[in-house]
């Protein structure tokens, strides 16, 4: 870690811009919060892959009420929102109360060829999973020398 | 001890929440954790853990929960990570329980990633009436 600060190359400045950027890696923020998230606790977690064929969202988000869930997808930025309400009993007294309950909104940058045909999405044992196909890419053409 | 304490001494009892996954680190589940005058409930957030995956045993007095993600969270070789918040698979918290509470009853039922987990108390530990004569 030492290596970072490593004054004799450089501004000190872009040295702790890259220091902050490697323990932004290591935490697993991958990329800044768009500005229209309203993610309130980082609830519900969110994990995202990609291959060439599709890319996997999976929001991990138990007890919803499904038909508060929502997900769009306009061009290649995809949104979901739902809400978990979480109702207690009457009459009871409650020592722990940890779990999120709310309204919650993430937002999500795509790459770009991704298709909203033949979006799978199913909710169940808490997780909800978005399968979002890509466009295949073109073969690359051959080009005959002569 | 009552089951205030549950709180308090859970605190000790139970390992630390882990950072990085690694083989044998778990993550701490949220909880709920009301009562009333029969029982203590406790629900607990396991994403992705099926009802085959759960495992909840009771040990003297220590009441253990674990869980392990149905859902393969490393991408293969040919897949990327564009974004990890979830990143251990395993799930495990544990509890005090007190002696009022009546172990050998306990009932679980889990639903959409919740595990709701019903303590009942000892019949003698329950508010009652005392007659005057």
């Amino acid at each position: 870690m030492l290596t970072y600060f490593d004054t004799a190359r450089g501004s000190l400045w872009r040295d702790f811009e890259r220091f902050q950027k490697h323990l932004d890696l290591l935490t697993g923020k991958m990329s800044g919060s768009p500005l229209r998230e309203m993610s309130p606790g980082g609830f519900p977690a969110l994990n995202v892959t990609l291959s060439d064929q599709q890319v996997d969202v999976y929001l991990f988000a138990p007890g919803l009420d499904r038909e508060t869930l929502d997900a769009t997808l306009q061009d290649n930025l995809l949104t979901v929102s739902g809400e978990r309400k979480l109702p207690l009993p009457d009459d009871v007294q409650v020592h722990r109360n940890e779990r999120f309950q709310g309204r919650f909104r993430r937002v999500l940058s795509l790459p770009k060829d991704v298709t909203s045909e033949d979006i799978e999405a199913n909710y169940r044992d808490g997780i909800l999973h978005l399968k979002i196909p890509r466009q295949p890419k073109p073969q690359a053409s051959r080009i005959k020398i002569d | 001890m009552s089951t205030k304490q549950l709180e308090k001494k859970e605190e000790k009892v139970e390992k630390r929440p882990s950072a990085n996954s690694g083989a044998g680190s778990f993550s701490m589940p949220p909880v709920t954790i009301f009562e009333n005058d029969d029982c203590v409930t406790v629900q607990a957030d396991l994403p992705g853990v099926s009802k085959e995956r759960v495992s909840l045993h009771c040990e003297q007095d220590t009441l253990t929960l674990e869980g392990e993600l149905s859902v393969e969270l490393n991408p293969g070789e040919e897949t990327t990570a564009l974004q990890a918040e979830l990143r251990t698979p395993r799930f495990r918290r544990s509890f005090l329980i007190g002696n009022e509470l009546d172990t050998q009853n306990i009932k679980a039922e889990m639903a959409d990633g919740v595990l709701t987990i019903r303590i009942p108390k000892h019949p003698s530990a329950r508010p009652h009436k005392i007659q005057i004569s």
